[in-house]
């Protein structure tokens, strides 16, 4: 862990521990609140394939398991902090710190407000739907999960390699090969970054901007390259229900190589990994009016590579939507594709897409057992650009999602 | 498929048992007759002669706290509201299980408000066959619902300014929620007849023009259910009713 990450797990603890001491002299309990909130999910699937829903860290929104729980300490409406545990049976360490930050408002007023620590993803409007309790589906869009073909530990200084590493999965007739290994997301919302956010809204506008050290696809890159990333969102109310967001984030992505040999074998000489980053764009719509709500996201994402002709890009969209159709039920439906840019093939001299083109659409219906409580279904269909070994997965599951 | 099938079905089952048990707090007067409701109601009209007041107090425990809708209380970019000890919290309402006789409901239709996130007032009692409106009076959109046996509604997204109205022809405990801001939270208690009072900050209530008569009062708090006390009502004297929760 860097010096800056461990002053800021330090600061979470300390802050909040001054404010307790503060109440015990006032003898006020009233001004100081603890809590602790979570959210279990228990899943049933069938028809899923190995890590199609699935982030490097081996989490996965269709696992049988996972709770999710938050310890909260807050002081009056100035102060909060936020500590966030996540346990999925699936995953490689069970249970990790997702988050762990403390949030100081109204600085002076609402329209600053700071957060510092191990913070969510600021970068279009998903995060604060990537819970089940406000999923109204189960799985994720593609752009914040999906594992492209690009790898984090090194630059493609071989076009062929990297085509190559898309087609050895159809000879196989298995999965694309990055599906079932670790790769980049585009957007990677399970794992928060050490950062610092500034948010608040003025007039029509809501703002977010912060300084991380990691890039959006890859949080954990900063810890190893020494590189920062800015990156920021503006929203735009112009009625009560309709949020129109506009993001943009730059870092470099790629983890510094461990070892000199690593350095050269990996990357371009002459070159650091800082020296390679991730550009990214994003527009988000949040519209809803009476039972009907709509979420949608594009991002357009650029990442620095050794390829001679052409970008290492892709353009991923999602639009979803939920209609309540009595206070207990509610339909909803997601519509979600990635497309690749594409490079040369040297071998054939033709230009491909550098991985797979992905469509997914997903549609269920969820029905709240209690207030709290909601039972889903859902029916998930991922079709695969033609040539890969597999043209199309079929997932049908099922989600008892319990806030407590 | 099957499976699934099977699953939601049982889970399903379950849910809805859950719920056809109904209101526990209020049994003893569920099964009242409805009364249909006449209209021009004016209290002092109804009022028959030998009236008397119920009066007390409602202490509540400071421990008790309000229960909002579970959430995950993670990534909330606006400071939550502290809920825990506010006066609201402990309001409580004081209400005569039967009364004989037809209460019509008042013409000024009761009112629960969405302002600054917070559903205002917290405790809502309302004579049966009241209509209740909900104005938002904030900036942002709110969802009030409720899923109780009582009455169950969903009254969707709508702006500042603009208002929805429920019915309620049920007695009993109607917990209201907002869908998307999980602090917000209150009740609506559908009583039988217009005796009926709310605590104010300090715990005392007053009851006026009751008709003489021996009744059954109950207290009603969120945290606590209902207590009762049985009283003598006599002509022109108050009786103290006090209750602890």
């Amino acid at each position: 862990m860097k010096r800056t990450q461990f002053l800021m797990l330090a600061l979470i603890l300390i802050i909040p521990s001054a404010f307790s001491q503060e109440e015990e002299t006032m003898g006020s309990g009233q001004d100081n609140s603890v809590g602790i909130g979570g959210v279990v999910d228990l899943s049933y699937s069938e028809g899923d394939k190995p890590g199609i829903n699935t982030n490097t860290l081996g989490d996965n929104n269709f696992n049988k398991v996972r709770a999710l729980t938050n310890f909260q300490f807050q002081h009056r409406d100035k102060l909060r902090a936020d500590v966030e545990v996540l346990y999925d049976d699936a995953s490689q360490d069970k249970i990790r710190l997702q988050g762990a930050f403390v949030t100081i408002f109204n600085l002076p007023d609402e329209k600053i407000n700071l957060m510092i620590g191990k913070i969510p993803n600021l970068f279009g409007n998903f995060s604060k739907r990537e819970f089940s309790d406000v999923n109204p589906l189960i799985g994720q869009p593609l752009m914040r999960h999906y594992r492209t073909t690009l790898d984090w530990e090194r630059t493609w200084d071989n076009r062929e390699q990297l085509i190559l590493k898309k087609r050895r999965a159809e000879f196989k007739g298995q999965l694309p090969l990055n599906v079932l290994r670790g790769a980049t997301p585009t957007v990677y919302d399970a794992r928060w970054d050490f950062g610092v956010e500034l948010f608040g809204n003025f007039s029509i506008f809501d703002y977010q901007i912060g300084v991380t050290d990691g890039s959006i696809s890859n949080p954990d890159a900063g810890a190893e390259n020494d590189g920062k990333q800015f990156l920021g969102r503006i929203g735009i109310n112009p009625v009560t229900g309709l949020n129109i967001g506009f993001s943009g984030a730059m870092n470099p992505y790629l983890s510094k190589p461990k070892t000199l040999e690593d350095k050269q074998r990996l990357l371009e000489a002459g070159k650091g990994a800082g020296e390679y980053k991730q550009q990214a764009f994003g527009a988000d719509l949040e519209m809803s009016y009476k039972y009907f709500i709509v979420f949608g996201e594009f991002v357009y994402s650029k990442w620095d590579a050794e390829v001679t002709e052409g970008e290492l890009s892709n353009r991923s969209f999602y639009i979803d939507a939920k209609y309540k159709i009595h206070p207990r039920f509610y339909i909803a439906a997601r519509y979600d594709r990635m497309d690749f840019s594409k490079i040369e093939n040297p071998a054939g001299g033709r230009k491909e897409t550098w991985d797979y083109n992905v469509q997914r659409a997903e549609g269920g219906f969820g029905f709240r057992i209690t207030t709290d409580a909601t039972l889903k279904i859902v029916e998930q269909v991922t079709k695969f650009e033609k040539g890969s070994g597999i043209k199309m997965i079929q997932l049908t599951a099922v989600q008892l999602s319990v806030p407590f | 498929m099957k499976l699934i099938v099977t699953v939601f079905s049982a889970v399903a089952l379950l849910g809805f048992a859950k719920f056809s048990e109904g209101s526990k707090l209020f049994k003893s007067i569920k099964d009242l007759p409805l009364i249909k409701p006449a209209p021009n109601f004016s209290e002092t009209a109804v009022m028959p002669a030998g009236e008397g007041k119920i009066a007390g107090k409602v202490f509540v425990n400071k421990s008790s706290g309000t229960k909002a809708r579970s959430t995950k209380g993670l990534y909330g970019k606006s400071a939550s509201k502290v809920v825990k000890n506010s006066g609201s919290d402990r309001q409580a309402v004081v209400f005569i299980e039967k009364v004989g006789g037809q209460f019509p409901v008042p013409q000024s239709r009761p009112v629960m408000r969405q302002k600054n996130i917070t559903i205002v007032p917290h405790v809502l009692p309302v004579l049966i066959g009241s209509t209740v409106d909900f104005p938002n009076e904030d900036e942002i959109y709110h969802n009030i619902f409720s899923l109780s046996s009582v009455k169950s509604f969903d009254l969707g997204r709508y702006a500042k300014g603009k208002s929805k109205s429920v019915t309620f022809n049920k007695f009993g405990e109607v917990k209201v929620f907002c869908d998307i801001h999980s602090s917000m939270s209150g009740y609506i208690i559908v009583l039988q007849n217009p005796y009926f009072a709310t605590t104010g900050t300090d715990g005392s209530y007053t009851i006026t023009g009751v008709p003489s008569g021996n009744y059954k009062v109950g207290a009603w708090h969120e945290n606590g259910g209902t207590q009762w006390q049985t009283i003598a009502v006599e002509s022109g004297q108050t009786v103290t009713a006090d209750f602890s929760f």
